[in-house]
């Protein structure tokens, strides 16, 4: 009897590792509804993300611009910095960036803790610098405490770097219709949301935006089936793209995949900030990417299961 | 008589001192070593996986990148931690060796990633092509069909068979040509047909160009990722870890000995003293 049970544990133990096995090879799988992380530091990179005081005159936090609100974005083509300066690209979501190959449109941080330490020193963004932060967040007993209880050298720029990296670790929205869909819910998406989905598929969107975050695992050139900066016009230095980082000649304006999670919130799109409608947006990606024309309902139909990604924050849909 | 004995208490004490300095100045961390195995062990398994990863993408079989840029991280991840290993060694000669052979390993990784960034995002648009490219061309031969076209339809279903051999995984170059003849027919066959048909023809002329062009250079791409010599610096690595380690072993041997000799002249010394 209890050899029976056993052996019953074990086949399903092996069947759902091969399951697991077999949907990491699916272009898109879903979401974990939680990660494992060690939840003071998150409690403590979280009073980071919000704090003002990481930009040199206290008036720009990691949330000014990541507004946890309203997709992780501030939807504007180019965030407002420090002293009213505009930025030069389009604030990425800071949501499920966790599962992001490299971080920013250029891919410039290979860690979340790399991210961290770029906007400080932006001088169009936060202008500040370790030292700056560091004596200002001395001076504030809770971070006094926390960080000496957290970290064996209390307050120093990699602790301030992990809590951060920590909490943007946490920030993932699971649970989306589509996650539920991918998780066997064959009501969690209606039938338009579903030819979507098979239009998503055939068209090949999904062979750039694929894998757990449906994009961010791949750079790409901005532009496969014709100039699109050439017909943009005024093409500027953040065009250039993964260039800017490697000032190799082939990453000219190539650029890492977005992700598509939660795409429907995060307006406007591009690393210029130009469409300003997730539909502009479809329309720019099948002229330039996929090289072809589509019919207009069949655009609207991709932009219905686009919609399917918004995943829920802390229990609630965003 | 009574100094004597003390000298001899003094010699014995200073050399017992001198050994055990000795000793622990030219300890061996097994541990250490081990790790350091482990993770060369790691090193090269975990490029086994991404050059398998690799081969299941081009075949189809593997249908998102995540797996491959997780375990490059993961290979970063360990060089970051040899570097911290080569650190503990005091030899300067050693830390130097041990340095450059972390660094062509590194140089190495990142020519692979590198690579590896090309193949996935050439295989990205060759796969949309190859996916769009037949059915794009069925859909037009249909309407071909019904219109009358008989040559322009005759030629684009022999490119259909010759772009569908071709875009089966190996070498089918030989077709390219044959695939260049007929695209240039088609375009000279594409200004005698209506407008709309124009259009998409010349959109799947893109597509046809995309394919050709691509299928080579992400094959190409495949095997200089596959074929990187980051195996052999591996082995390197681990040779020249190796080479300190034994060299760590025979000087310790060579201590073991000397005091081994220093421990037998006490025992004479004290046998002469208390004679």
């Amino acid at each position: 009897m209890n050899l029976n049970r056993s052996m019953i544990f074990v086949s399903l133990f092996l069947s759902s590792t091969a399951i697991a096995q077999y949907v990491n090879k699916m272009p898109i799988y879903p979401l974990p509804n939680q990660i494992i992380l060690p939840p003071n530091k998150v409690a403590l990179g979280e009073r980071l993300f919000h704090d003002s005081r990481l930009s040199r005159d206290d008036s720009i936090s990691c949330a000014t611009c990541h507004d946890l609100a309203t997709g992780g974005v501030d939807n504007l083509p180019f965030s407002i910095g420090i002293d009213g300066q505009k930025g030069d690209i389009n604030t990425p979501t800071v949501f499920n960036s966790h599962f992001n190959f490299k971080q920013g449109w250029a891919g410039r941080a290979a860690t979340l803790k790399e991210q961290v330490a770029l906007p400080i020193h932006n001088p169009k963004e936060m202008d500040s610098n370790w030292q700056h932060v560091i004596s200002k967040l001395e001076k504030d007993n809770y971070y006094f405490k926390t960080f000496n209880r957290l970290y064996t050298d209390g307050i120093q720029e990699h602790n301030i770097q992990d809590a951060l990296a920590i909490f943007e670790s946490s920030l993932i929205t699971p649970d989306s219709p589509f996650d539920r869909y991918l998780n066997g819910d064959e009501n969690a998406l209606n039938e338009p949301e579903k030819k979507g989905y098979h239009l998503f598929n055939s068209y090949g969107c999904i062979s750039c935006h694929q894998g757990i975050n449906i994009g961010g695992n791949m750079f790409q050139k901005f532009g496969v089936f014709g100039d699109y900066f050439a017909d943009r016009g005024n093409i500027t230095k953040a065009d250039l793209g993964r260039f800017n980082v490697t000032g190799r000649e082939m990453d000219r304006h190539r650029f890492k995949i977005p992700s598509l999670r939660n795409v429907a919130l995060t307006a406007p799109y591009f690393h210029d900030g130009s469409a300003a409608t997730l539909k502009e947006a479809v329309k720019i990606m099948i002229r330039y990417q996929l090289g072809r024309d589509i019919p207009k309902e069949e655009i609207e139909l991709i932009i219905d299961f686009l919609g399917t990604l918004t995943g829920k924050y802390k229990g609630k849909s965003l | 008589m009574k100094l004597n004995h003390i000298g001899s208490v003094v010699f014995g004490v200073g050399l017992a001192a001198l050994i055990t300095i000795l000793i622990f100045r030219h300890h061996i961390d097994y541990e250490k070593h081990k790790k350091v195995e482990n993770n060369l062990h790691h090193f090269s398994s975990l490029n086994a996986v991404i050059n398998q990863d690799l081969v299941l993408v081009f075949h189809g079989l593997l249908e998102n990148y995540d797996s491959i840029w997780k375990n490059i991280n993961t290979l970063q991840e360990i060089l970051t931690n040899l570097r911290d290993e080569e650190k503990a060694y005091r030899d300067k000669h050693a830390q130097n060796d041990i340095k450059q052979a972390i660094e062509t390993l590194n140089t190495t990784l990142a020519s692979k990633e590198a690579t590896i960034e090309l193949f996935k995002a050439n295989n990205a648009i060759l796969k949309n092509s190859v996916t769009y490219c037949p059915s794009a061309m069925m859909q037009l031969n249909k309407i071909l069909e019904k219109e009358q076209f008989p040559l322009l339809l005759k030629t684009m279903q022999q490119l259909l068979q010759n772009i569908l051999i071709f875009s089966r995984p190996g070498q089918h170059y030989f077709i390219a040509s044959e695939i260049n003849i007929l695209t240039k027919r088609l375009q000279q066959l594409n200004r005698d047909i209506p407008k709309s048909h124009q259009n998409q023809i010349t959109n799947i002329l893109q597509h046809i160009r995309v394919i050709v062009e691509h299928k080579k250079e992400v094959e190409q791409l495949l095997i200089t990722a596959v074929d990187s010599p980051i195996e052999h610096n591996t082995r390197e690595l681990s040779s020249t870890f190796n080479t300190y380690i034994e060299q760590q072993i025979y000087q310790i041997e060579k201590l073991r000995l000397f005091l081994y000799f220093c421990i037998m002249g006490l025992i004479s010394l004290y046998n002469c003293y208390s004679y």
